[in-house]
């Protein structure tokens, strides 16, 4: 706890405030929520009593606990700790993270109107993955409240499960149910987990330092003015940009989730190889897993998910794209890419499509079919046609964008430095050994294991040594700010 | 865990010999500095600027005075203005073992200047945001310091540098060459954004008492070693303009200072401006700095 409150400090300690809240909160709640099911069980467990003085018993008793009352006869007791946890966090991601958006958004409706607004923004700081560690504590509230999980007393292993260092300001968002029980397990020290571990830090790092941070000078050149440039060029940006966004973000989740191998954690795998994906449908089931999964289970089937008639379920699918896009970050972009994607999963849901393709691409095979990489072309030239919404500044510049990308100056050389072509070949590797590594957690696990050892420290030293040589000073994790 | 934290250890020690081995092969086309905070102590010395830095030429001085080993040790008006943090690098990369050293501080009113608000704070001079005022050192090799988090581009452009020449060489003896378009319309973008800077500086920044101590702080460090002279390079005409608002006082100042110290002043902002040319209207092109190198040359010799 100690380690994960020095980290998180180091970027801005007046923050600690904020997380140390948000755990104390879901915390009580989650103890209250305990106690209400254990007045409840005691009640039920009373037959001396009717179930309507039951409850009236309950309500005396709740009430001079000061826990809550019982309303219409039912218990009311638990929501309202659930509910304490749904606002207080929502609260605080609505404040950092929305607040200003929402004040911008109303002041330019108002203009639209035909009326004069002139509402003042505040000039807030987002602090650092707020998005991540309010859904993780949310999820612990909502799992207490459905009663899937036993609330902890032991208050310094919930509060470092909250604030977990190696995943906290980018994730994976963990679940309660899987990282708590871990906080009470004795650590051994576990030899070929470390190793792992360490290997995964490696890949991750070559994802994020080699490809994501040299992709991102060609992709800013790309998005800067694109209606001044070739469409060659956009070409290039836009590719760029979809393995800029895979190496930033699964990068640090392959980090993240080495460096909790190495401590003797298991934190869960938030990417599964996407841009091998055969379909929209099977690009969400291997894209940022920890979030999908998120809203799959505490948005969209509590919305009735796909229960309902067709047209309730389309419903949902939109609600959860639109959320998932505004979670992304406060800008009309984000919420249009999460359209988008919407718009490509609907036919395939449509149609009963959408588990179609469930295992890996050619699982025993080398090779894909002819058929099997059109699918995977096609499902990633929609994919990073999304992107562009997700990369722009603005709806104007993403549809400026996307108009000089289809002209004929695509087949023009690209007017970038010499280097691109060298990051090309870079991107070719990077594919290349995600395709050998495609069956395993991360492309690296078992890579060359049955290899001699020179083999296998040869492709490590490799990897060090580009990591080494392409390092940019200072490039941030892009995810860092949502 | 003992034989895990060994087997790192081991695993690292080629990689890092690899690196170390690919940063020796910096020949000064990749980064503007590394060279000059990678080099051994030195007997003679050239301070200042970015002028400096590029406008004298340490091996035609060293061909023409026998006996001498300049090193231009010049960086940029961003790191070495004189203040506290130049006078310890100045300390950290002299020779003190060697004496009759002859050591060149070149002058101008941006290297005694700071920020208008609070010019004598030295807390804010903009160097104190350098690498200069962080690195320990100036003289080892590798430089792991300034490796870690300044070195200017990627490691692997080192590599590539061996394929395709860049547009600057920092020399061995530390002198920086620029290599640029000579277009004129490329000249004349160029002198127009020094402009725009030179005009920005010009309404923001002060002569500073505090820089002045410490230039004065420098040469009596330099004194006990060996010869000081003190040199001001030309400029344009239309950036002498700017540099003309600062005169008297600068003038006056720097003359307290010259006579308290019996010290040697070449000035050839006093002489014809457009006798030289310009890479952007401050910094000398290589034919003149060659030029200008073989005068301060001569200048030297007639009082050493």
């Amino acid at each position: 706890l100690a380690a994960s409150y020095l980290f998180y400090g180091w970027w801005d300690w007046r923050f600690l405030g904020l997380i140390i809240a948000s755990s104390a909160v879901d915390y009580w709640c989650g103890l209250r929520m305990s106690m209400v099911d254990g007045r409840q069980s005691t009640a039920d467990s009373n037959s001396n009593y009717t179930k309507r003085s039951d409850i009236e018993l309950l309500k005396k008793d709740l009430s001079t606990k000061r826990l809550w009352s019982v309303d219409n006869g039912l218990l009311t007791g638990k929501k309202l700790y659930l509910t304490i946890s749904i606002i207080f966090n929502l609260g605080l991601l609505a404040f950092f993270k929305y607040f200003n958006f929402f004040i911008e958004s109303t002041t330019d409706f108002i203009n639209l109107l035909g009326f004069q607004a002139n509402i003042h923004t505040l000039n807030i700081i987002l602090p650092v993955g707020i998005s991540f560690y309010t859904f993780q504590t949310l999820s612990y509230s909502i799992d207490v409240y459905r009663g899937k999980l036993e609330p902890t007393k032991d208050w310094v292993a919930f509060f470092a499960y909250v604030s977990f260092f190696p995943q906290l300001v980018a994730g994976p968002i963990e679940r309660a149910s899987n990282l708590l029980p871990q906080f009470f397990q004795k650590k051994n020290f576990d030899y070929a987990l470390a190793m792992d571990g360490l290997r995964q830090i490696l890949w991750g790092l070559f994802m994020k330092v080699v490809i994501a941070d040299n992709c991102a000078v060609f992709v800013n050149q790309a998005f800067t003015n694109p209606e001044t440039q070739p469409a060659s060029n956009l070409l290039i940006g836009a590719v760029f940009f979809s393995f800029q966004i895979y190496g930033d973000f699964a990068g640090y989740s392959n980090i993240a989730i080495g460096t909790g191998k190495l401590l003797g954690f298991h934190l869960m795998q938030n990417f599964s190889f996407p841009y091998f994906s055969r379909d929209i449908a099977e690009f969400w089931r291997r894209w940022h897993i920890s979030l999908s999964t998120w809203f799959r289970d505490y948005l969209y089937i509590p919305l009735g998910g796909s229960k309902g008639s067709k047209i309730l379920s389309l419903r949902n699918i939109f609600i959860i794209f639109l959320v998932s896009g505004f979670w992304h970050g406060a800008n009309w972009t984000f919420i249009a890419w999460g359209g988008i994607n919407a718009l490509l999963f609907i036919p395939l849901f449509w149609f009963g499509k959408n588990r179609v393709n469930i295992g890996i691409v050619a699982q025993n095979r080398i090779l894909p079919s002819f058929y099997e990489l059109g699918q995977v072309l096609l499902t990633f030239s929609v994919v990073t046609i999304a992107w562009i919404f997700f990369r722009s500044p603005s709806l104007g510049s993403a549809g400026t964008y996307i108009a000089h990308l289809f002209s004929s100056s695509i087949l023009s050389k690209p007017v970038m430095d010499i280097r691109v072509y060298l990051f090309i070949c870079w991107v070719v590797i990077f594919v290349l050994l995600e395709w050998m590594g495609r069956r395993e957690e991360f492309a690296i696990q078992k890579i060359a294991f049955r290899k001699p050892a020179l083999v296998r420290y040869g492709l490590y030293y490799g990897l060090v040594m580009a990591i080494f040589l392409f390092a940019r000073k200072e490039q941030e994790f892009i995810y860092f700010q949502f | 865990l003992k034989g895990f934290i060994a087997k790192i250890l081991i695993f690292s020690i080629l990689p890092f010999l690899s690196l170390f081995w690919i940063v020796s092969l910096e020949n000064g086309e990749t980064d503007y500095f590394y060279n000059k905070i990678s080099s051994p102590r030195k007997k003679s010395i050239i301070f200042g600027t970015s002028k400096s830095e590029q406008g004298i030429i340490p091996s035609i001085l060293n061909g023409k005075i026998e006996g001498s080993d300049f090193y231009n040790f010049s960086f940029a008006l961003s790191i070495s203005p004189y203040g506290k943090t130049y006078f310890e690098s100045i300390k950290d990369k002299v020779n003190y073992s060697e004496p009759d050293g002859i050591f060149i501080l070149t002058i101008d009113p941006w290297a005694v200047a700071s920020f208008k608000e609070d010019e004598e704070n030295e807390l804010i001079f903009e160097e104190t945001q350098s690498f200069l005022s962080t690195i320990p050192s100036v003289t080892i090799n590798p430089n792991i310091f300034y490796l870690k988090d300044f070195f200017l581009k990627p490691f692997f452009e080192i590599l590539l540098r061996k394929f395709k020449s860049g547009n600057f060489v920092l020399h061995d003896d530390g002198w920086l060459e620029v290599i640029v378009s000579t277009e004129p319309e490329d000249r004349k973008e160029r002198v127009s954004q020094r402009l725009m800077e030179y005009k920005k500086r010009n309404e923001n920044y002060i002569l500073s008492h505090k820089r002045f101590d410490y230039f004065e702080k420098i040469i009596i460090e330099l004194k006990n070693q060996g010869k000081v002279f003190i040199v001001r390079l030309p400029v344009e005409e239309k950036f002498a303009e700017y540099e003309s608002d600062y005169e008297v006082q600068f003038n006056y100042r720097l003359n307290e200072i010259l006579v308290k110290h019996k010290l040697n002043y070449l000035d050839f902002t006093k002489g014809d401006l457009e006798k030289w040319s310009y890479i952007d209207g401050i910094h000398l092109d290589r034919n003149s700095a060659k030029l200008i190198t073989n005068e301060l040359s001569d200048w030297i010799l007639s009082y050493h």
